[in-house]
């Protein structure tokens, strides 16, 4: 058997390199795959934000669209859609959000919600003062 | 014989590696350019995200030339500026740039009902307060300064502009900075850039976001140097801020600041700060000084007749009045 034969000429130095490479593509992976807990949430409308907040401060905002209204709580560290008026209930059903990245849209009422994050080593507070 | 040998092992394993170390690390972030330079009396910055593919470097000097030359048409001071050829004439035409200033100055004027007005030259002169030797000038001169001022002190007919009184002077302070920031952007725009900012002074516009996420713009606490009021999150938009704070002087207690009632000629005094949000800085910039005038609940009703813009009034006691709009985009600091 080739594997066989592979495995009884390694030395112990290929094995150690073959592990390091290995441990080292297996842990990219898992790198790769984790999100970080966002910051604050976005509410946008084609384009445009609508309601941006951090995701620390509770709130409850509704936001009147074609269909009706959709009411959007933020609450210890997660958005989610309480109620719209839509007619599948979409939004409601994907149920919380946290991570950057996450986002529930209800598509009928024309919202997309976003969770975002601060930049890594992004200690300010604002980028221009408006004065 | 082997399928492969050990050294051939090693390298497609190293090759997998080097790969995803590439696609994690290796993608090459988009570049930031920052420059600022001093014109129409105030320090502009202009911040620009972008692949260093593009021409970062020279669509930020073409945007600062062009707000160059749009302080040279409109500047009263300037040789051969538009509004320098008007202290001769009754009526000339002006370039398109000036007429467009003037058609949204007209305009804001008409809604606010003469809140916003571009025929204060005179006064502005007499008061002196963004000059070396700001005075509390006497009534009657106030009076005076006042007359060829107001709605319908000037005309424009296509591009032809028309004082109605020899006397009208000119001052488009409150606007002309709004109008130089969107040249800019648009400058930006046509070089392919999709992410900038244009700060004249803290009235700013900007175009997209920044690498992904909102702008973080601080409003100024009116009456604490050090602090802000909150943060908006926003992209593709202009924010100007108008408060009495920016340029005063004071005399017996009393604040004197730049920003003018047309109807007594004296210093607003209904308002601490206003903060706009619109699409274009020109229209942020006019809205902002006339629903400053008008304070917070007649500014609140002009907001209402220019859909797309929000805003906030920090009334003469300190508080603050919104739109829902704009409730809805601020974090408010210390929250």
């Amino acid at each position: 058997m080739a594997w066989k034969l592979i495995f009884s000429r390694m030395t112990l130095m290929d094995g150690v390199i073959i592990i390091a490479l290995l441990a080292g593509i297996v842990s990219s992976f898992i790198y790769m795959g984790q999100r970080r807990e966002g910051s604050r949430v976005v509410v946008e409308r084609e384009g445009k934000i609508l309601f941006a907040a951090s995701l620390d401060q509770e709130r409850e905002v509704s936001f009147s669209g074609p269909v009706g209204e959709t009411v959007l709580i933020v609450r210890r560290g997660a958005a989610f859609i309480r109620r719209s008026d839509c007619r599948d209930k979409v939004c409601v059903r994907m149920g919380e959000v946290a991570k950057v990245g996450d986002w529930i849209a209800c598509v009928p009422n024309r919202l997309l919600v976003r969770v975002e994050g601060d930049e890594k080593g992004d200690k300010r507070e604002y980028d221009i003062l408006s004065r | 014989m082997l399928p492969f040998n050990r050294p051939t092992l090693i390298v497609v394993l190293a090759l997998v590696a080097v790969i995803f170390g590439l696609r994690q690390w290796g993608s090459a972030p988009p570049e930031e350019i920052r420059k600022s330079r001093i014109l129409m009396d105030t320090v502009v910055e202009i911040t620009v995200f972008g692949s260093p593919s593009l021409p970062l470097q020279e669509s930020v000097d073409a945007a600062f030339k062009e707000m160059e030359r749009i302080e040279a048409l409109t500047s009263f001071f300037e040789e051969k500026s538009d509004l320098s050829r008007l202290r001769g004439d009754a009526g000339f035409e002006v370039s398109p740039e000036t007429a467009a200033i003037i058609t949204t100055g007209l305009e804001i004027a008409a809604a606010s009902g003469g809140a916003f007005d571009m025929t204060l030259g005179r006064l502005k002169n007499i008061w002196q307060i963004e000059g070396d030797q700001p005075r509390l000038p006497q009534p009657e001169e106030i009076q005076e300064a006042l007359s060829g001022s107001g709605f319908g002190a000037l005309v424009l007919e296509g591009r032809r502009l028309v004082r109605r009184a020899p006397e009208t002077r000119i001052d488009l302070g409150g606007i002309a900075k709004g109008y130089a920031i969107d040249c800019a952007i648009a400058v930006l725009k046509k070089a392919g850039i999709e992410h900038a900012a244009v700060n004249a002074g803290g009235d700013i516009r900007m175009l997209g976001d920044r690498r992904g996420q909102p702008w973080r713009i601080a409003i100024q606490h009116p009456r604490q140097p050090n602090r802000y009021l909150g943060r908006l999150l926003v992209r593709d938009v202009a924010v100007v801020t108008s408060g009495d704070y920016e340029r005063f002087f004071e005399k017996d207690g009393i604040r004197y600041h730049h920003l003018f009632d047309p109807r007594t000629g004296y210093p607003a005094t209904a308002s601490q700060s206003v903060t706009v949000l619109a699409d274009k800085a020109v229209l942020a910039d006019a809205l902002a000084t006339a629903v400053f005038v008008l304070g917070p609940k007649e500014g609140i009703a002009l907001l209402d007749k220019f859909p797309g813009t929000e805003g906030m009034i920090v009334g003469a006691d300190g508080t603050p009045v919104y739109t829902p709009g704009f409730g809805k985009l601020i974090e408010w600091h210390g929250n």
